[in-house]
């Protein structure tokens, strides 16, 4: 179903849902990595950068996820990753683009796509879709 | 009220008055009294000094002459209040006039005494001032402490109860898509049982979280506000990808110069996505739900109407009761808490608005929601306060 072993990098630091994202990502035909904080999101990507990025949100602390797709978008250090898409899922109710629509920095904190928990397995795989052919398509452009 | 013996019911350091007058023989003479009653006692010759030692110490009592030169006792009594709401001021005076003793209270005096006053005046009203000080502190110390429990408890149900279902419903729901095939007949019953039952307990919390939290203040922030535009087309876009709308139209106008709304973008949501869920739960398969926001005078009115079952006219005042949901034919598969638009109406009231519901029943529904337009340019910084007791 997916499209073929491209790389997934699940950071979240709730080990129950890295497992269960983890089975519904291989099962679809997915290779994936997890971290199970923020740091260690953000190290793993610098080492071996995945084609996709599913962020959870609070973490280590309240804004931690914000802050790793903040680092991914805007920091000169992951310049080569920029363009890796963000798939942000998390238990706050709307996405950081409309909780935070009045923030200067709100783009910093705005990922590709958002999902609430609990997930809808097909929506989330859907996204998860969507996101890698969209960037294939840039890539190839 | 019982007498109070302040030697045993009050610890040492919260014993202490300060006493304000330019009279010495007045100061020495309440200083022996109050002493002698086991109280300590500091004294001022003038309004400046005992205001400075007042605002190092904040006394639990404060005894004050009201005709002093320079700083006089309603003075005192203004800079009092502002320090502490809770200091007791006993103030006493020379020309004791009903209006002196009434302009006082009104500044916020406990009690007056009019000179001359006998030494057991003083103590008895020193000895009830310090009763009303120390109820006044307990009262206080209760809300906190209820408060601060009510608190703890929303962080509980949050993060230990919340939490730990969506994992285990996040398992279900990855095994049923993902294994449905390997199971036997019994276990994909069961599992799907299991499912089901879980999410009905997942709302019910979610539910409960949001009125919980309407109540303890942490939403419903009348000094926010946010883009009613912005959160209708997110969680339009949201319904429309759930498997409940895949047979039914959702469209949304919404004028691009809509004002924003007073209120935090997370109340708005909420309210947002269950009046727009009804319209999608309780539609007919094909049916449609048509959003409209038009701006009024300080207000802006969302309209959301459906094609749905209706509701019958005599249930319509019973929708915002608690846990009330209409019984018929037509919803008895529908999940639902009872709880949505309770919390919808508890949502909108906060913040200064109001709902309308018209509904033929059998032809659809259309819910008014009437919103103040927000009073100030809109504030919003991304951090973990917004979502302060969410879980993950």
């Amino acid at each position: 179903m997916g499209t073929q072993r491209d790389k997934v990098l699940i950071i979240d630091d709730d080990a129950d849902f890295r497992a269960s994202l983890r089975e519904v990502l291989e099962s679809n035909g997915y290779v994936v990595d997890t971290a199970a904080s923020a740091k260690e999101g953000l190290s793993k990507i610098a080492s071996a950068p995945p084609d996709l990025i599913i962020l959870d949100v609070i973490m280590e602390y309240g804004s931690a996820g914000y802050e790793v797709n903040q680092a991914i978008k805007f920091r000169d250090e992951f310049i080569l990753e920029k363009n890796i898409p963000i798939l942000m899922v998390s238990s706050i109710p709307i996405d950081p683009a409309t909780l935070y629509s009045r923030a200067g920095e709100v783009a910093m904190i705005t990922p590709d796509a958002y999902l609430t928990k609990p997930l809808d397995i097909p929506m989330f795989l859907d996204r998860a879709r969507s996101l890698l052919a969209a960037r294939q398509r840039k890539a190839s452009a | 009220m019982a007498a109070l013996n302040p030697s045993q019911s009050i610890p040492p350091r919260d014993k202490l008055v300060l006493v304000i007058d330019d009279d010495e023989i007045m100061r020495l003479s309440c200083a022996q009294i109050l002493k002698k009653a086991g109280y300590r006692v500091e004294t001022f010759g003038n309004g400046h000094d005992g205001v400075r030692r007042m605002r190092e110490v904040v006394p639990p009592l404060l005894v004050v002459d009201i005709k002093m030169p320079e700083l006089d006792g309603f003075e005192v009594i203004s800079i009092a209040r502002k320090l502490d709401p809770n200091l007791v001021i006993v103030v006493i005076t020379g020309y004791a006039t009903i209006e002196t003793a009434v302009d006082a209270m009104k500044a916020g005096a406990y009690d007056f005494l009019p000179k001359p006053f006998t030494p057991n005046e003083l103590r008895m009203i020193v000895e009830r001032g310090f009763e009303r000080w120390r109820l006044t502190k307990e009262a206080q110390d209760l809300r906190r402490q209820k408060e601060e429990v009510e608190r703890r408890f929303i962080t509980l149900v949050s993060h230990q109860l919340k939490t730990p279902l969506v994992a285990v419903k996040q398992y279900l729901d990855v095994l049923l898509f993902s294994h449905r095939d390997q199971l036997p007949e019994k276990a994909l019953e069961w599992v799907s049982r299991s499912q089901l039952r879980l999410g009905e307990m997942l709302t019910l919390i979610q539910d409960w979280l949001a009125l919980a939290k309407i109540d303890s203040g942490c939403y419903c922030d009348q000094n926010a506000s946010c883009s009613l535009a912005l959160i209708v087309h997110s969680i339009v876009e949201e319904q429309q990808q759930l498997p409940a709308a895949a047979a039914i139209s959702i469209q949304a106008v919404i004028p691009p110069d809509l004002p924003p709304v007073c209120g935090d973008p997370v109340s708005i949501s909420i309210l947002v996505s269950n009046v727009v869920g009804n319209a999608v739960k309780y539609n007919r398969p094909g049916g449609s739900v048509a959003i409209n926001a038009a701006p009024g005078e300080n207000q802006v009115t969302l309209e959301v109407s459906d094609t749905g079952i209706g509701i019958p006219e005599e249930c319509i005042p019973k929708l915002f009761h608690e846990f009330y949901r209409v019984k018929t034919e037509q919803t008895r598969g529908i999940p639902g808490t009872g709880l949505g638009l309770v919390i919808c109406n508890r949502i909108v009231t906060e913040l200064g608005g109001s709902m309308e519901i018209r509904s033929r029943e059998g032809l659809g529904t259309t819910l008014l929601v009437h919103l103040a337009v927000a009073k100030t340019a809109p504030q919003q910084k991304p951090s973990s306060e917004t979502h302060q007791g969410e879980n993950k």
